[in-house]
């Protein structure tokens, strides 16, 4: 395992994407997985883009964020919503994860948060009121609203890893459907809507990667 | 006072059937599979906390990951449009513990050796499933142990199981509330109401210690106590006396005294291991030993397993510093110790050939202990044995046990014969 982790976190330092994402999909178990997202956090912090696109990538992959986020909601469109604020605001803020705890103690208490923010929310809300994608007031629709109506933002897109780049513009400059974008990139819905939500977190990284996040 | 919620999710709620700080529990009807459950749901002031809300789900995931009839099941996780996570539960409908041995005390009954037994197998098959789950339960409890009508399976329905008792035939024992309660309290700085008071060992009474599976096999024998003294053990530590006068009071064996107070010692390591040990020591304490007969009458009532380890423990055991003793004029009492255990025989060193000598064990902190007489008969649990002297020289009388600890106890007795 550490053999793994050692290899991958070379191939990060050596830019090889590719035998980075090779090396994560051969970790198998939790103790790999957690050891993994340690190691691409530390590089993260360390100003690695590389990192962390591949955290939010293993982040998403490895159901972390899914799963801090269960430990405290139930409704399947609330754990929807706020595993996706989650990851973004995991990509947002890597950069002051300081490495004296784990990663997934870190995650988890962005998850805790980010489920406050939701309950609060939901509490106001009018519960009928639940055809918005995602719903108003998360960071996702934040981050959804600022893709589409900034410039800047848009140009910034150019920068995503393709898959990501392709379904975020469908999805947050055109305004389709999931189901729609999923029809136009020959993949399915379940796929589009994770790459939909790493795409926005990487954005959100670069947002204040180059000092404009509000 | 409480709102009866109509509808919680699905199941139609029909009556409150208990109330906590942070949930209450609703009896409620499953209309799609025609199935009475209760409903427990996290209270409404409470539910926007993050860290509430993850106690109350990790209980339903706890009790989804342990498989015992004496647990209580999980059916299902749902929550409220206003937000409060509930948790579909298998309905209890005899009620708690608490309720029913308040009943029953207060129609005269008492509990006896049975009542004992089917409390003990039933709660020590619960903490055994919560334990083989990697879970501590940390509050048992009478008011978290719940009986259940319809399912003959379980202690109660006992081929011996008479009526009138605790547990009735068909009824079982399940445990309840993984120790919630306590841990909710603790993660909103609230103090939990009284209850549970007295069935808290003592790793849990002060500041941050480190818990494990031994803390429930404290809480097991607090629950026998409960039930024996009408007591909780935690409040005062607990007299042996009390215990012993309980004991006889109610015409049960005295040995249950050692089982219950080795679970009960305050350091978790002197306890039994785990709930089966204990269970085991409870069984053995329980059966009563064979009737008393005179020594010279021979061994017709010994019980086969107990001479087979008496015999091994022998071969084992003769070898060792216990088999060569100076053979001193007058009584001596020479005992063996192994941390709260002693064993010793007191008697006459030496006597005149056609005397009968009489030696007596002095045995604590062993549940069984076995004679080993001159000519190899082997007597177990007597409290004394009497030797009919029949030539000059030298005889030995050996005593063995095994403590609690597993550890084995022997003592040798060195007995003088000359021609008066």
């Amino acid at each position: 395992m550490d053999r793994a982790v050692a290899t991958l976190e070379a191939a990060v330092r050596g830019g090889n994407a590719s035998l980075a994402r090779r090396q994560l999909g051969e970790l198998r178990d939790d103790a790999d997985h957690d050891a993994a997202l340690d190691a691409l956090a530390r590089s993260s912090a360390d100003g690695s883009v590389l990192a962390v696109e591949l955290l939010v990538e293993a982040v998403d992959r490895f159901g972390a964020a899914r799963r801090a986020v269960r430990r405290f909601l139930v409704d399947e469109a609330a754990v929807d919503d706020v595993t996706q604020d989650t990851l973004i605001t995991v990509a947002r803020s890597i950069t002051s994860f300081r490495g004296e705890a784990k990663f997934t103690t870190w995650l988890h208490q962005i998850a805790r948060n980010r489920s406050v923010d939701h309950l609060r929310r939901a509490r106001a809300a009018d519960p009928l009121d639940d055809h918005h994608d995602p719903h108003p007031g998360t960071v996702a629709a934040r981050m959804s609203s600022l893709v589409a109506s900034r410039a800047a933002v848009q140009q910034l897109l150019a920068e995503l890893p393709e898959r990501y780049r392709d379904a975020v513009l469908l999805r947050d400059v055109e305004h389709l459907p999931y189901a729609e974008v999923a029809t136009r990139l020959g993949r399915n819905v379940n796929t589009v809507k994770s790459h939909v939500a790493r795409g926005r977190a990487l954005l959100a990284a670069m947002l204040v990667d180059r000092g404009l996040d509000s | 006072m409480s709102t009866v919620v109509p509808r919680i999710g699905r199941y139609t709620v029909e009556q409150v059937i208990g109330t906590g700080a942070f949930a209450t529990v609703y009896r409620a009807v499953d209309e799609r599979l025609g199935a009475t459950v209760a409903v427990k749901l996290l209270a409404d002031n409470h539910c926007l906390d993050p860290d509430i809300r993850a106690r109350f789900l990790d209980e339903g995931r706890a009790l989804r990951r342990i498989d015992s009839p004496h647990v209580l099941r999980v059916y299902d996780v749902g929550e409220t449009d206003r937000l409060q996570p509930y948790l579909v539960l298998e309905h209890a409908d005899r009620g708690t513990l608490a309720q029913r041995v308040a009943g029953l005390r207060a129609s005269g009954w008492r509990p006896s050796a049975h009542d004992v037994r089917a409390l003990a197998s039933g709660l020590a098959a619960a903490v055994t499933a919560v334990h083989a789950a990697d879970l501590v339960h940390r509050d048992l409890s009478p008011g978290n142990v719940l009986l259940r009508s319809g399912i003959a399976t379980g202690a109660g329905a006992g081929p011996d199981g008479g009526g009138g008792g605790l547990v009735q035939p068909g009824e079982r024992l399940l445990v309840a509330d993984l120790g919630l309660s306590k841990d909710l309290a603790r993660s909103s700085g609230l103090t939990v109401a009284g209850g549970t008071d007295g069935f808290r060992p003592p790793e849990q009474r002060g500041g941050p210690s480190r818990v494990d599976g031994r803390a429930d096999v404290w809480g097991l024998s607090a629950m026998v106590v409960w039930l024996v003294t009408g007591q909780a053990p935690g409040t005062d530590p607990l007299s042996p006396a009390d215990v012993d006068r309980a004991l006889l009071d109610l015409g049960l064996p005295v040995a249950l005294r050692q089982p219950l107070l080795t679970s009960l010692h305050d350091d978790p390591a002197r306890r039994h291991p785990d709930a089966a040990t204990w269970l085991a020591a409870v069984e053995s304490a329980l059966t009563p030993p064979p009737p008393q007969a005179p020594a010279a009458v021979g061994p017709t009532s010994l019980r086969p397993v107990w001479v087979v380890a008496a015999a091994a423990l022998l071969a084992g055991g003769l070898v060792g510093a216990g088999a060569l003793r100076l053979v001193d004029d007058g009584n001596v009492d020479v005992a063996d110790r192994v941390g709260d255990a002693r064993l010793s025989i007191a008697g006459p060193t030496r006597a005149d050939v056609g005397t009968t000598v009489t030696l007596e064990v002095t045995a604590e902190g062993v549940d069984h202990w076995a004679w080993l007489m001159p000519d190899g008969t082997i007597y177990t649990d007597r409290p004394s044995v009497q030797l009919r002297t029949s030539s000059a020289g030298t005889a030995q009388v050996v005593v063995v046990a095994v403590a609690a600890s597993g550890e084995r106890l022997e003592d040798v007795h060195d007995l003088r014969l000359v021609e008066p």
